[in-house]
């Protein structure tokens, strides 16, 4: 059941609070004012107001077409005011306005503004924008103009069901452009008031918009038909929370909901080769979108201090997570979906309720001594309804015979963990601790896991040169009551056909596997002028259970970093990077029984190892040259290999249905910085600044280089598949700005 | 040890007294430490700010609400355990240097700081934020920005923001804080939400469901599949698909074959090239997660 709250009246509601709070005769104003001391009315800063601002040209060079360019960004040509920042306060101090903007006009520009008065009102409200790039090579066939239903013209459809293989010539000919890019655009409003000490009232409502376009795949069974999903969300979100404190003891009450809406509810398309409905043979396909859904959250939280310098804190969260938009039908196909059966209901009603418990207490019974105990309880309750299908359309082209019922997936986790931490010396400490993870799950394989986590760290920081820490931990999680068909018994309420799960599968979530962790950083300063960075990290997990699935799955980085300032006027720096990320895991080629003899045997097995290599390297100084000019210059490296490689177990079955079991094309991504700016001091409240910014970006990917609308030139059976040639290709930019920096007063 | 109980003795600003009970607990008061500090970066801080608009007897004390009673520093500047001190050269413990700042600010987001991870890995608020002076442009940092903050000691995480495949970290639309709460929270990793996914719905709602057809690692945890950190993997994904999807599925026909790097299997999005439903389908014909 969905509790109905019209998103409008909460933004309106939001609104009048504010704009009560903040009337001159309102008692939150009137309380702003009144609780000052005289001691407020001296003047003890500088005069206001106060902030800075950055206006200048830019100049692009380079090429720049790569939606890697802007994935996240705008960077346009031209005149920009590039930040803003200005804080207006009265002549005490008891009431500021606050207005800070970035990348104004730009597609990922922010404005901020903040009012009120000091320690007891606080009113803020902020308009960003984030663009998602995610290709710019984009071409389809398809007419998107009308959200939601995507048709291909009459006669170039016509031609291609006529005749299929035309495609390869009559697609990238008619094929147009495709923008896929969504653009998320949030508002939000809050207020906090605090006019107590003991007392913080915080309401916070946040309108999201996301809309454009991204890339989705539709099929008809094995033939893709990729196109782009049309992106229309609304998202309304409002926070509240009170908290009352009293000396060491705090108690907090919290309220969220959130409701997301979605404008476009299906998406449908015309199959460019059928042109009539038929059973088998859909003449378009529809697919549902993601349905509008609500969350109720409520929270409370308390805390107190305990003796022997102890404390305790309890939170308590209960969560609703709702969903009941209408069923579409079955298929679009009309000569399918008389053969369909009836729907067993209109709507799932799905219901989730969340439940979450902690318990956390820490005391020091002995000066160098402290002990914590925590305990924690999630709960997660599916109470959708499992419904039974006593089949379904595949793909809107025929009825299947196999009945399925949805899985309403449930689960509880618990943890409990002790730890004690000791004083060894003054800036030295030790800690010991061991936790427990209990999860417990219901229509998945293993009914429970136990993780065991022993665990120790040193902490050294006895002055300002030095500082070390460290931990290692071990974790022993096994996994009880597993079945490999769990979820086959429940989703296939009549028997399920064919060979099902592999038995001897672990999945990688719920395997059994010995986990061990050792991380620390060590910052050395021998000189104020000078220090040294080290981190490392060790995280290898091993599934010492598995026969199939997951092996390992392990990773290796160590980072150094240095600081140098020869002079108080330069300071220089350099930093590297190694990571080292491997896993394998084991599967096995099988057919099921049924229309040919199974085939499940081991000499069919076959094992994929994965190692990613990723080094970073990057420098740079910041120098004052003269008086009045700064120098900064930095450079960074990020590259990335990965590489791939299958084998087959036996390699006499190499050439038969392992045939694909070779290595991979490695893949590699790189991405180059170099940023370097001159800036120059015209006056004390004036600067002049020349940047030159240098950003190259290379890719190699099997996966995605070789992507055109149609791709029967690299996989010959994929006749009838169309795609959108979305590619991410790398890209080279140098970027030119002038601008100036004025700060005021 | 006697300078062991010194330390102690100064670094007890908690609780100060008030009125001429504050003159025997050597307070001196703020007219005598501007006789000796200029501090004009002071002046524009965020404290400063709340001194000069004192709501409690505490904040009355100006420098000593956090640097404890300062007549013996008066006394003898020279001392280094004469007043309460923060940073790495501090002759105070970290226990001792955090109370200072709890003792106003253990509430709100902070309201379990003593009980989490940083703070029994010796983590000091000075570690993070500075407030002598202004860094950053919101939240007292110790360096310009949140995130630099942050990778001072996750340095693994400041080379996983530079990948391929990234949250808008770089662009500025997001920080660490956008999920975690570094001051201590109820939950696991320190994320601000009771489970990763729930932090995960609160940008991506529509992810949510309920749905009628689940994929159960999907429901359980969005981290089975994804790195929020970075990835050089598409769409953040922790492996490269079809190998992501391999891994789990061992049933039979398409999904258990090693399919050749030139194929509709493993080209563009592999397995979502027809399951593009895979955080689930409402659809009564998605149980595949094609429709």
């Amino acid at each position: 059941m969905t509790i109905e709250i019209r998103p409008r009246l909460i933004g309106l509601a939001v609104v009048i609070v504010c704009g009560i709070g903040l009337l001159p005769g309102s008692s939150w104003a009137q309380s702003a004012t009144t609780t000052w001391p005289a001691r407020a009315q001296a003047n003890l800063f500088g005069p206001n107001p106060f902030g800075n601002v950055e206006v200048g040209v830019r100049s692009i060079s380079g090429d720049t077409a790569s939606s890697k360019f802007g994935e996240y960004r705008h960077i346009p040509k031209g005149l920009f005011l590039g930040r803003l920042a200005v804080l207006v306060e009265n002549a005490d101090k008891t009431a500021f306005l606050e207005l800070r903007s970035r990348e104004v006009r730009e597609r990922d520009q922010n404005f901020f503004v903040a009012a009120g008065f000091a320690r007891t009102l606080r009113v803020e409200v902020e308009w960003d924008q984030i663009p998602h790039t995610f290709s710019t090579t984009g071409r389809t066939i398809l007419d998107t103009s009308v959200a939601g239903t995507h048709t291909v013209s009459p006669v170039l459809r016509a031609a291609l069901a006529a005749n299929p293989a035309s495609a390869a010539a009559l697609v990238p000919a008619t094929a147009t452009a495709q923008e896929l890019e969504i653009r998320q655009d949030t508002g939000r409003a809050a207020v906090r008031l605090t006019p107590t000490e003991s007392w913080d009232v915080r309401v916070q409502y946040a309108n999201e918009k996301q809309a454009g376009t991204r890339p989705i795949s539709t099929n008809f069974g094995f033939n893709s038909i990729e196109q782009a999903e049309p992106i229309d969300y609304r998202t309304h979100q409002f926070t509240s929370n009170v908290e009352y404190a009293r000396g060491p003891s705090v108690l907090q009450v919290g309220y969220n909901l959130s409701l997301f809406r979605n404008q476009v509810s299906a998406l449908s398309w015309d199959n460019p080769f059928i042109l009539a409905d038929r059973v088998g043979g859909p003449a378009s396909g529809r697919l549902d979108l993601y349905p509008n859904n609500d969350a109720h959250n409520v929270s409370v939280t308390g805390a107190t201090k305990l003796p022997w310098s102890g404390r305790v804190a309890a939170t308590v969260n209960t969560g609703w997570m709702l969903q009941n938009d209408p069923f579409l039908p079955f298929t679009i196909n009309a000569a399918v979906a008389p053969l369909a059966p009836a729907l067993p209901a209109r709507s799932l009603d799905g219901r989730i309720r969340t439940l979450l418990g902690n318990f956390a207490a820490n005391v020091q019974p002995a000066k160098r001594v402290s002990l914590s105990a925590r305990y924690r309880f999630y709960d997660l309750a599916n109470h959708t309804p499992a419904l039974i299908f006593p089949a379904y359309v595949s793909y809107d082209t025929s009825v299947g015979t196999v009945a399925r019922r949805n899985v309403p997936y449930a689960y509880t986790r618990q943890n409990a963990g002790v730890d004690a931490s000791f004083q060894l010396a003054r800036g030295v400490s030790a800690k010991a601790l061991f936790e427990r993870e209990v999860w417990t799950r219901e229509h998945r394989e293993a009914r429970h896991n136990a993780d065991n986590t022993y665990g120790a760290a040193i902490d050294v920081a006895p002055n300002g040169w030095l500082m070390l820490h460290t931990s290692y931990r071990r974790s022993t999680r096994r996994a009880a009551e597993y079945d490999a068909e769990a979820t086959a018994h429940f989703g296939f309420p009549f028997g399920e056909p064919g060979l099902g799960q592999l038995d001897a599968l672990r999945k990688f979530d719920q395997a059994d596997r010995n986990r061990d962790r050792l991380d620390g950083v060590i910052q050395i300063a021998p000189l104020e002028s000078l220090s040294f960075d080290v981190a490392y990290g060790i995280a290898n997990d091993d599934f010492v259970n598995s026969s199939y699935g997951l092996l390992f799955n392990n990773s290796n980085t160590a980072s150094f970093n240095v600081t140098f300032a020869p002079v108080p006027q330069v300071a220089l720096y350099a930093e590297l990077g190694r990571e080292l990320y491997s896993y394998a895991f084991q599967s096995r080629y099988r057919v099921p029984a049924g229309a040919t003899p199974a085939v499940d045997f081991t000499r069919d097995d076959w094992r994929r190892s994965k190692r990613d290599r990723k080094v970073t390297r990057g420098g740079g100084f910041d120098a004052i040259l003269a008086e009045r000019v700064n120098l900064n210059v930095a450079y960074s490296r990020a590259r990335a290999t990965g590489l791939v490689n299958t084998v087959a177990l036996d390699p006499a079955a190499i050439a038969t249905v392992l045939a694909g079991a070779v290595r991979y094309p490695d893949t590699m991504n790189q991405l180059q910085a170099l940023t370097s700016s001159v800036r120059y001091r015209l006056r004390e409240d004036l600067a002049a600044k020349l940047e030159y910014l240098f950003e190259k970006y290379d890719e190699t990917d099997f996966a995605n280089d070789v992507m055109q609308p149609v791709m029967t030139a690299v996989d010959p059976s994929a006749t009838q598949n169309l795609f959108l040639g979305a590619r991410q290709p790398g890209y080279r930019a140098h970027i030119v700005v002038l601008a100036l920096q004025y700060r005021f007063p | 040890m006697a300078r062991a109980a010194q330390d102690r003795a100064v670094a007890q600003p908690a609780a100060a007294p008030s009125g001429s009970q504050a003159a025997a607990s050597g307070y001196v008061g703020e007219a005598t430490c501007v006789g000796c500090h200029s501090l004009p970066a002071w002046q524009e801080t965020t404290h400063a700010r709340v001194f000069a608009h004192s709501r409690t007897a505490r904040e009355e004390r100006g420098c000593e609400a956090c640097h404890g009673p300062g007549e013996r520093h008066a006394a003898d500047p020279s001392d280094p355990g004469g007043i309460l001190r923060f940073g790495p050269k501090s002759r105070a413990s970290t226990a001792d240097q955090n109370t200072a700042c709890l003792q106003c600010h253990e509430k709100g987001i902070r309201v379990t700081w003593q009980l989490g991870p940083h703070a029994s890995r010796g983590v000091t608020c000075v570690n993070c934020h500075k407030v002598m002076e202004t860094v950053s442009t919101k939240n007292l940092f110790a360096k310009a920005t949140e995130m630099e903050v942050c990778f001072q000691c996750h340095q693994q995480r400041r080379g996983q923001i530079r990948r391929s495949s990234h949250m808008p970290f770089r662009e500025q639309k997001m920080t660490c804080t956008s999920c975690h709460n570094p001051h201590g929270t109820a939950n696991p990793k320190l994320l601000l939400t009771a489970s990763v996914n729930e932090g995960c719905y609160s940008c991506h709602a529509e992810k949510r469901g309920p749905f009628l057809w689940e994929h159960a690692p999907v429901r359980e945890n969005c981290l089975n599949c994804h790195d929020p950190h970075g990835s050089n993997h598409d769409k953040l994904l922790a492996a490269k698909r079809a190998s992501l999807c391999q891994r789990c599925h061992v049933e039979s026909r398409h999904p258990v074959t090693p399919h050749l790097a030139t194929t509709r299997f493993v080209f563009n999005r592999s397995c979502q090239n027809c399951h593009s439903q895979i955080h689930g389908s409402n659809h009564p014909s998605g149980v595949r997660f094609q429709r």
